[in-house]
């Protein structure tokens, strides 16, 4: 069989453990069907040749991969610091999100296995990513839905107009409008989240009462300006007060500003 | 929690089986997406439209094309709320079914969802019109006939219809930053 005339002979003789199909760039080879990651998909290797020496790269799918499951590797995370060690372990590094490599051409066939298996390798970061624990008070949420039961939707996506995506508590689907619930737990940094997510889901037009913040405890236990803040943008409703909250979601009944409580 | 946030073999039959007016009535929305931090060159482009039925499931429909490889790409249905993919078309991708030992190398082939399987159901359809094999010199304009083509031979195929307030949406071609690390072009 001859070779087709897209791929440098140097790398057809270098590669012929792989099936090889033309890459979208000029020279370049994508290679595929000889390892596969733990869910079936294969792993492809690209590839071209650059004077004597052999380019290839993984294209960014690991790493696409790795971001699908949750796991960043360019940031500061335990994952990132593995990601880098391992390419080094490699003697390979990234370039763009991609797994990169250059070798002599006649280290090619190496080239290739070394990226595959730093492909699969890294794969395995997944892993590292910690399951979602759930705090006491969205423990209490949680429970104190499927007690009323609420039909309600645990951690749903909310698209903004702008594309970008957040992930509030709970969709409460009441009888007369879905509402949006973020639990704040003790941090005041968790106040400061949940006035940026009640402004941001306004854009996706969730109206007043379609938007809950429950904070933990009662009204006493927060910071007075921080509830009048975020009580211009949301109804606010606390743990030891889950009769108001019932009512607010079951009834639409409006939720006395935190202040007026506290008072 | 009530049946439609989490998806069932029941509900998934129900919702390919033509009888709940599937719909995409919707240009594809399309967005670049990088690895997180990695603005100067995107690693595939992705797409985005809901599809209406008559349950009351919200259902979208996916495309993702991998910027490095224009002729190898996939389309999905996805159910959001608890992020099953339904079906999941891979236009001459590369997979191995270990339950069956079959390959299927750049070839194209389903995924099918079951509670039981996930999505390890693989079979090659004969029903999308595209040429089979690897194109030389594959660029996302050049594909854009074929990508417009086959988004409407999976709707058909999930028993669903293409509105006429649809309409293809080529995905834009991203502007990326040249990469002076060691002036390298990696493929």
């Amino acid at each position: 069989m001859s070779t087709p005339s897209y791929i440098d002979e140097r790398l057809s003789d270098a590669l012929r453990c792989w099936h090889i199909a033309p890459g979208s760039k000029p020279g370049t080879l994508a290679l595929t069907g000889r390892q596969y990651f733990a869910d079936g998909d294969g792993v492809t290797v690209l590839i071209r040749v650059s004077g004597d020496d052999a380019l290839a790269s993984d294209g960014g799918k690991t790493a696409a991969r790795l971001a699908d499951a949750g796991v960043d590797v360019c940031g500061t995370t335990r994952a990132a610091a593995a990601w880098t060690e391992l390419l080094t372990g490699f003697n390979l590094r990234e370039v763009d999100g991609r797994i990169v490599g250059r070798r002599p051409v006649k280290q090619a066939e190496q080239l290739a296995s070394d990226i595959a298996s730093a492909m699969l390798t890294a794969d395995g970061l997944r892993w590292m990513v910690a399951p979602q624990r759930e705090s006491p008070l969205i423990r209490q949420l949680y429970e104190f839905l499927d007690a009323t039961h609420l039909h309600y939707i645990k951690r749903p996506t909310i698209r903004l107009p702008r594309g970008s995506e957040v992930h509030p508590t709970a969709q409460v689907d009441t009888p007369a409008r879905p509402v949006i619930v973020q639990a704040v737990g003790g941090a005041e940094a968790g106040i400061e989240h949940a006035l940026s997510l009640v402004q941001r889901i306004g854009r996706a037009d969730y109206g007043f009462n379609q938007r809950l913040v429950l904070l933990k405890g009662t009204p006493q236990d927060w910071p007075a300006d921080h509830l009048d803040v975020l009580a211009d943008h949301s109804p606010v409703g606390f743990s030891a007060q889950m009769g108001q909250v019932q009512e607010f979601l079951r009834n639409d009944a409006e939720l006395p500003r935190p202040l007026a409580i506290g008072e | 929690m009530q049946p439609g946030d989490e998806m069932t073999d029941a509900l998934a039959e129900k919702i390919f089986s033509g009888t709940v007016g599937g719909v995409l009535n919707t240009p594809l929305t399309w967005r670049q997406k990088n690895v997180p931090k990695k603005a100067s060159k995107p690693i595939h482009v992705e797409a985005w439209a809901p599809l209406k039925t008559d349950l009351s499931c919200r259902l979208e429909l996916r495309m993702r094309i991998g910027l490095d490889v224009a002729w190898e790409y996939t389309l999905l249905v996805l159910h959001p709320s608890d992020g099953t993919c339904l079906k999941r078309l891979d236009v001459r991708g590369t997979h191995r079914d270990r339950a069956t030992g079959e390959d299927y190398i750049n070839r194209t082939h389903k995924h099918r969802w079951s509670r039981a399987r996930g999505d390890k159901d693989v079979y090659a359809p004969d029903d999308i019109r595209h040429n089979p094999d690897p194109i030389l010199g594959a660029t996302l304009a050049s594909m854009d006939e074929e990508y417009d083509r086959v988004v409407r031979d999976f709707i058909t195929e999930c028993k669903m219809t293409v509105g006429g307030s649809y309409a293809w949406v080529p995905p834009a071609v991203p502007l990326t930053q040249p990469t002076f690390d060691g002036l390298e072009d990696y493929p």
